[in-house]
């Protein structure tokens, strides 16, 4: 009897203790938060830089990268004719390069330097890299890399050309000859992202997958890999045969992929993740008020509305005008997403540049862009769009049909569209609905055209103004529906839209053109866009990066948001 | 015996026969493929994509691919994760979500069990208020409150143990005992309701008459067979705890197969849906039988011809 008490009162403290410490600092969960950020951090030196990365790598095969993480790897450990370093890009594996003056023909003389194995890496490597991403049986998700721009890719990808007609070829061992199609003035920085990278032919011809071993991984960039568990980490280690190697100080990188952002936040605050962009939107503005280790980069993309333009009630242009002109744009950047995100008056984001380095958009004295095409960064034209709206057949609202926003699951972008929602029933007395798709649905939805507004969002891997404005060419699947004719890329869609074809002859003569008049040109691009509104942007993307300065410094991030650890050193 | 398990076994494979089908079924009505994206289209990728995947194929077709490569325990490649295969992913991610699952499923039974059976002897007592309140608690609470509490208190307070993952080995403490919470609390209450009834029986109080030691009519006579409901519980309950909580691995970090199993339908990754699927199930089966069979050495009363 006496043996069962004991038990039982032993039993219950255990879980009653337990349980209470998981009650009592619920009160105190306020007041914690920044008080041990400062404390257990800068003991001694780690054995390698700890970089959360907030997801799993599908690959970094550089031919087969497709989404941000696989870039940042694949950045990390590979390094292409040019690299990427804060403010833009510098020579890499070619040391310099010569542009025929019709600005088709670049010829790009490399330096000597070695595989990770020890291996020279010669221009045949570019050849073959360059023409595998356009390799049909390959199916490289970023063919486009390749297919937009250099002579007979985009027919081998099709199956009309062959391998040999792809106008990328080495010249000599250390001689690389691409062709372009089109002037490309952003050429030499669009070709320092992680696509262009080179593999070894050896390596890749070990199958799928070589990159995640060890034993078949051969890199040329500053890191290459020691280690990987699936779903775990990556440890990268300081490549010794990497031409620069005398100034890499970071005997390497454990890459992590803890997705919960609370969590990771919390791993960054106990000093044990040192860097990462994994935390939570809501905790953004009390660390940029209170943590120097946050910085905060625009990047180049747009936050934005998919206006069907083959819906019934959103093919009236005077609509779309009327619903784009009563948003607040800044309201949204304040208050919701809180990340020192820019509010947008055009489609281009003021980090997309012209041919004289200049920016697309200018920016106000009072930080934000100028209005432009009738939207004003910090308030919504009421007025305007009341009478756009009374127009199109609904004074005050009245009568306005059943119309809705579709977003895809996720906190933040539900957010702004409750915020949309509510500005939209405020200015106009108009009742949109929401509706939530998770992703994978939501995109083939959009991709259908079966929806009246969607939620998107871009962002360019080069700020070159081609790149953000090319998905509303006619054969880019383009969601908006927005199309003069009937393409491949959409066999659904019956409904044309004529406004589109002044927009497509823009984008085709911009390609086509150079200097002053392609920056003319996007710019005129971009007025028809926002003319016929098949979108209305919101917000302008920034990037949001924890750097702990007290461990590490020379950590960097590039104009594309890439991060860059060749300088990076840790703290003495 | 050996009979009773030869036909269970040809059950269980027709059972996963019809999951496999279910699942294929399903996966390939929801909209959406593995290789859906927000990028700018291209007809001649999506075509190439689609050959390299074999996705141009009839749905027939890749069914009986599918069924064909299973027999031969191929679970395929993954879609998404390029040049893994779905068993290798699961290799990698299953011994996490094992290990916590049992340590969890140790502690549920264990402290489960003997609280349950505390509870019941001390009746309408203080103790079992306590307990019942407790086990209320317990499960009643969402996992991820009691995670997110236990990593503030533990982790950021205290710093005793990592923000997340396994390492140290303290890193499996809060998994555990998270994952255990609402399991222990059902076996608590199981085991004390199933308990005053043995207890109320008349051949317990014939034992008391006979003059038997308390502890050995309770241990005895008692236990035995108001544990049988518990067993009955805990096979499928095992199965569940060990194949790991998406939420629990996402707020501890753990790169376990539970969060594996959300992600991969969410991406559509077609291949790892399947095949961590019918890991599933063989796993779910195969706890029942085990289930099943320890039920003769339980209750004698059982036999299975």
């Amino acid at each position: 009897m006496k043996k069962r008490r004991l038990l039982a009162a032993l039993l219950a403290t255990a879980m009653v203790g337990s349980l209470l410490a998981g009650c009592g600092n619920n009160s105190d969960k306020s007041g914690g938060g920044s008080s041990s950020s400062g404390n257990q951090s800068g003991t001694t030196t780690p054995e390698y830089l700890v970089w959360n990365l907030g997801a799993e790598p599908k690959t970094w095969d550089p031919t087969l990268s497709s989404e941000t993480v696989s870039e940042y790897i694949t950045i990390s450990m590979f390094e292409g004719l040019t690299k990427q370093v804060e403010d833009g890009i510098e020579p890499g594996v070619a040391e310099r390069w010569d542009i025929s003056d019709d600005g088709l023909t670049y010829t790009f003389h490399l330096r000597k330097s070695n595989w990770s194995d020890g291996t020279p890496v010669t221009a045949h490597d570019f050849e073959y890299t360059w023409k595998r991403m356009c390799d049909p049986k390959v199916a490289s998700p970023s063919a486009a890399g390749v297919t937009d721009y250099v002579v007979g890719a985009a027919e081998y990808l099709a199956g009309t050309g062959t391998a040999d007609e792809v106008k990328a070829t080495a010249l000599d061992d250390y001689t690389f000859e691409v062709v372009l199609k089109n002037p490309a003035p952003f050429f030499l920085n669009r070709i320092s992202a992680d696509i262009y990278c080179p593999v070894k032919k050896e390596c890749v011809d070990q199958g799928e997958g070589w990159e995640k071993k060890t034993e078949t991984f051969v890199c040329n960039g500053p890191f290459k890999l020691a280690e990987y568990q699936i779903g775990s980490h990556l440890l990268m280690v300081k490549n010794d045969e990497y031409y620069d190697a005398d100034s890499i100080k970071m005997p390497g990188i454990r890459a992590i992929m803890v997705n919960d952002e609370n969590t990771s936040l919390q791993g960054y605050e106990a000093g044990e993740i040192h860097c990462t962009e994994v935390m939570p939107a809501e905790e953004v503005p009390s660390l940029l008020a209170e943590d120097p280790n946050l910085v905060v980069i625009p990047i180049c993309g747009t936050k934005y509305l998919d206006f069907n333009v083959d819906d019934e009630v959103i093919s009236d242009v005077r609509v779309r005008r009327a619903l784009t002109l009563a948003i607040n744009r800044k309201e949204i950047t304040d208050q919701i997403t809180r990340s020192g995100e820019i509010p947008a008056t055009g489609f281009l984001p003021p980090s997309t540049q012209k041919t004289d380095g200049s920016s697309y958009r200018t920016m106000g004295a009072n930080g934000l862009p100028e209005p432009a095409y009738g939207i004003t960064a910090d308030a919504p034209d009421v007025e305007t769009a009341q009478k756009l709206l009374a127009e199109a057949g609904y004074p005050n609202g009245e009568g306005f049909p059943k119309v809705e926003l579709l977003y895809y699951t996720g906190e933040s972008d539900k957010k702004i569209c409750e915020a949309l929602q509510q500005m939209w029933k405020e200015n106009l007395n108009i009742t949109i609905d929401l509706r939530n798709e998770d992703k994978s649905v939501a995109l083939q939805t959009k991709r259908d055209g079966k929806f009246d507004i969607g939620l998107s969002g871009w962002s360019a891997g080069y700020y070159d103004g081609s790149q953000m404005i090319k998905q509303f060419k006619l054969d880019s699947g383009c969601m908006a529906q927005w199309r003069y004719a009937e393409d491949a890329s959409a066999p659904h869609d019956k409904t044309l839209n004529p406004g589109q074809k002044a927009f497509e002859d823009t984008y085709q003569a911009a390609m086509a053109a150079q200097g002053e008049e392609r920056d003319k040109l996007w710019m005129q691009a971009e007025e028809i866009l926002m003319n016929e509104l098949p979108a209305c942007p919101i917000y302008y993307y920034v990037t949001k990066a924890l750097i702990n300065q007290d461990v590490v410094t020379g950590v960097q991030i590039s104009k594309t948001g890439n991060w860059i650890f060749r300088n990076a050193e840790f703290v003495a | 015996m050996i009979r009773y398990i030869l036909k269970r076994v040809v059950a269980a494979l027709i059972t996963i026969w019809f999951i496999m089908t279910l699942t294929f079924v399903l996966m390939n009505s929801i909209p959406g493929s593995p290789i859906s994206t927000d990028k700018v289209y291209d007809v001649a990728l999506q075509e190439a994509l689609n050959e390299k995947f074999g996705l141009n194929k009839p749905p027939l077709e890749r069914y009986i691919k599918y069924i064909v490569d299973y027999a031969h325990g191929d679970f395929g490649m993954s879609y998404l994760k390029v040049g893994l295969t779905t068993n290798e992913i699961i290799a990698a991610g299953f011994p996490y979500s094992l290990r916590i699952g049992i340590y969890a499923s140790g502690l549920i039974v264990i402290f489960g069990v003997m609280a349950g059976i505390i509870a019941a002897l001390r009746q309408n007592k203080f103790v079992d208020r306590f307990l019942m309140v407790l086990s209320t608690l317990g499960a009643t609470i969402p996992s991820f409150v009691f995670a997110t509490l236990y990593l503030f208190l533990f982790s950021k307070i205290l710093g005793l143990v990592p923000a997340f993952g396994v390492k140290p080995w303290t890193g499996y403490i809060g998994p555990v005992l998270v994952t255990s919470v609402f399991s222990m609390a059902f076996v608590t209450r199981l085991m004390r309701t199933s308990m005053i009834e043995e207890l109320n029986q008349d051949y317990i109080r014939t034992a008391r008459a006979k003059g038997i030691s308390e502890f050995k009519v309770v241990t005895k006579h008692a236990m035995r067979n108001a544990i049988l409901p518990v067993v009955t519980y805990v096979g499928p309950m095992v199965a569940m705890v060990v194949t790991g909580s998406f939420v629990i691995e996402k707020v501890f970090g753990i790169p376990g197969i539970g969060s594996l199993f959300t992600s991969s339908v969410l991406t559509r990754d077609y291949t790892m849906i399947m095949g961590i699927t019918v890991f599933f199930a063989v796993f779910l089966v195969f706890c029942t039988l085990v289930v099943d069979i320890l039920y003769v050495f339980v209750d004698p009363r059982i036999k299975y011809e």
